[in-house]
């Protein structure tokens, strides 16, 4: 590589700092019943109906090889994908802006509001703009941004972290989300309607009405995107709400933050994925609402438009030859919904706005091992391939998984085990150790616990009774009964 | 050009310089899952409408006046806005 090459930029995801690692934050969630139940629900309902919308293709089986291969593909050569993509959209009115790290991504951000004099911000439901705490950065400089998505309101008025990549407030019931806005829509604008009760239709027209003003107000909207294509420099976003098409169209001033990896080289390829994503993702055969911009355009939607182009870790995710199929990824969720460990732990457990398999694999390659949370990640999976099965683009989640365990291993893996495993080894070096201690085991066998004692230990063999120690040594055995 | 589009597009080359070159993609999916029959077709699309829980409601050309002013009086519809003549 060239001399002007620095060592990476540090990542940061302010939202989840200092979280525990997975295994603690899981024991927390799993005796939550209220936690569990929302889950159990939400998860199986979508995964049945997602199972639904998929069998209704008979070329499920080829939609899920092609949007493998575009995404392969166009990852082996993201450097031209990219040019070509800040080209057409240079050309169409459009500026692009390349951020390597989430700091400079919010100051980029941040400069742009500024030059606006706009002092608030409506958003569109974006996985980046989460991944880079960019709502925390602009409030720390005195702009408030309001997320319009319905589960991203919920979360955003109930000073919560999202738990699911689609439904970010699937931790959350009706009653919940009822005493939600009744209590904190009055601080944010428009109060909750007296009497409010939570029926959907009333929630749904509650948030209508409290964000209605807000769009009409707003002179900047700040979204992410879901494809770009590089041929036109045409952005796409898909939604359900149409709140997302609000704040696309409204603004006088639009900014999107956008992740390298979601470059597409052309139109048609999104034949693929606009079949693939919706049916995976919300269990439809269409998203109701498909917004695709090109640039400016006179007299129509916003006047200027600022595309980031955002890396924070996805160089080094490339350069992972196992792990870079990681960013082949769409945001579908179908891996969270299939998910036995997710329907179970919930989404905050795994410390980060990606949770589930998907988040398992892509969080420790974007924000690096060296903290506890990160390195349990990979752990965090009893690697049964549910997710791989659902998967639109086929990533191997369960194959990234023990790579990336190894990594982790690598770089020194747990205390307890390294211990462990140069206690035995030393063990098995020494015959005669390994025989005194068989016998001691034996002897001592009716003083045994039938599980197995001490702090760490517990944890994993509370459900497992311990394998009853034989008699005597098998090698005593066999030097008696056959030579 | 920027330092940092340098760099991310160094660290990209980097990345892969070392890849295989990625297959080709394959194309044999379908690219129609409905049969060319027109009438077919208007039952799928009125079969979908009604799933997204719309209430569809089919005419001739001579009977849409009718149709819409039978709706209208079914809601006590006195007035109604016309979409789209502003840009026209």
């Amino acid at each position: 590589m060239s001399g002007e090459e620095r060592t990476p930029p540090t990542r940061s995801g302010p939202a989840f700092v200092g979280m525990p690692a997975f295994p603690e934050a899981a024991r927390r969630a799993v005796g939550d019943t209220t936690l569990r139940a929302n889950l159990r629900h939400a998860t199986h309902t979508i995964r049945d109906k997602r199972a639904r919308a998929v069998a209704e293709l008979d070329d499920w089986a080829a939609l899920r090889e092609a949007g493998k291969r575009i995404k392969d593909e166009t990852l082996r050569h993201l450097d031209a994908h990219l040019l070509r993509l800040e080209e057409a959209v240079t050309a169409a009115g459009g500026t692009v802006h390349w951020a390597e790290d989430a700091a400079e991504a919010n100051r980029i951000v941040t400069d742009l509001v500024r030059a606006t004099g706009e002092r608030e911000v409506v958003k569109v439901k974006s996985m980046a703009t989460q991944e880079i705490g960019l709502n925390e950065h602009l409030e720390a400089e005195g702009i408030a941004a309001y997320e319009t998505d319905l589960a991203e309101l919920i979360v955003q008025l109930g000073e919560d972290r999202p738990s699911h990549i689609l439904v970010p407030a699937v931790h959350r019931n009706r009653g919940e989300i009822r005493d939600i806005f009744r209590d904190r829509m009055g601080s944010w604008g428009r109060p909750a309607p007296e009497g409010l009760s939570d029926t959907p239709a009333e929630l749904a027209e509650a948030a209508r009405l409290h964000l209605r003003e807000k769009f009409l107000r707003a002179g900047v909207g700040i979204s992410g995107a879901n494809f770009m294509v590089a041929e036109t420099g045409t952005l796409v976003v898909v939604e359900s709400e149409g709140n997302g098409r609000m704040c696309l169209t409204l603004p006088e001033t639009l900014i999107s933050v956008v992740g390298i990896e979601k470059v597409v080289p052309t139109w048609r390829d999104l034949e693929v994925f606009l079949q693939t994503l919706p049916r995976s993702s919300t269990a439809e055969r269409m998203n109701p609402y498909t917004s695709m911009w090109t640039g400016t355009t006179d007299g129509d939607g916003p006047r200027s438009f600022h595309l980031v182009l955002l890396d924070n870790g996805r160089t080094t995710a490339l350069a992972d030859e196992v792990g870079r199929q990681a960013l082949r990824c769409i945001r579908c969720s179908a891996c969270l919904n299939v998910c036995p460990v997710y329907e179970r732990a919930g989404g905050h457990a795994y410390g980060s706005v990606y949770p589930g398999p998907i988040g398992a694999i892509l969080t420790p390659q974007l924000r690096g091992t060296t903290s506890e949370i990160d390195a349990s990640l990979p752990h965090a999976s009893s690697l049964c391939g549910a997710c791989y099965e659902v998967c639109p683009v086929a990533i191997d989640i369960p194959e990234v998984l023990v790579h990336l365990r190894g990594k982790v291993a690598e770089q020194g893996g747990h205390p307890l085990e390294r211990a462990a495993v140069k206690a035995s080894a030393w063990v098995l070096d020494h015959p005669g150790v390994l025989a005194a201690g068989e016998r001691l085991a034996s002897r001592t066998r009716a003083l045994h616990p039938r599980r197995a004692p001490g702090p760490g230990v517990r944890r994993w063999t509370g459900s497992r009774d311990l394998p009853e120690m034989p008699a005597e040594p098998f090698r005593d055995w066999w030097r008696k009964n056959r030579t | 050009m920027t330092d940092a589009r340098a760099r991310v597009l160094a660290r990209i080359r980097a990345a892969v310089a070392d890849a295989p070159e990625a297959p080709a993609t394959a194309r044999d999916y379908r690219t129609s899952h409905t049969a060319e029959d027109p009438a077919a077709l208007l039952d799928l699309l009125h079969e979908n409408l009604v799933d997204y829980r719309a209430h569809v409601h089919r005419t001739a050309p001579d009977g849409l006046a009718g149709l819409i002013a039978r709706l209208l009086a079914e809601r006590g519809a006195r007035s109604v806005v016309e979409i789209g003549r502003a840009h026209v």
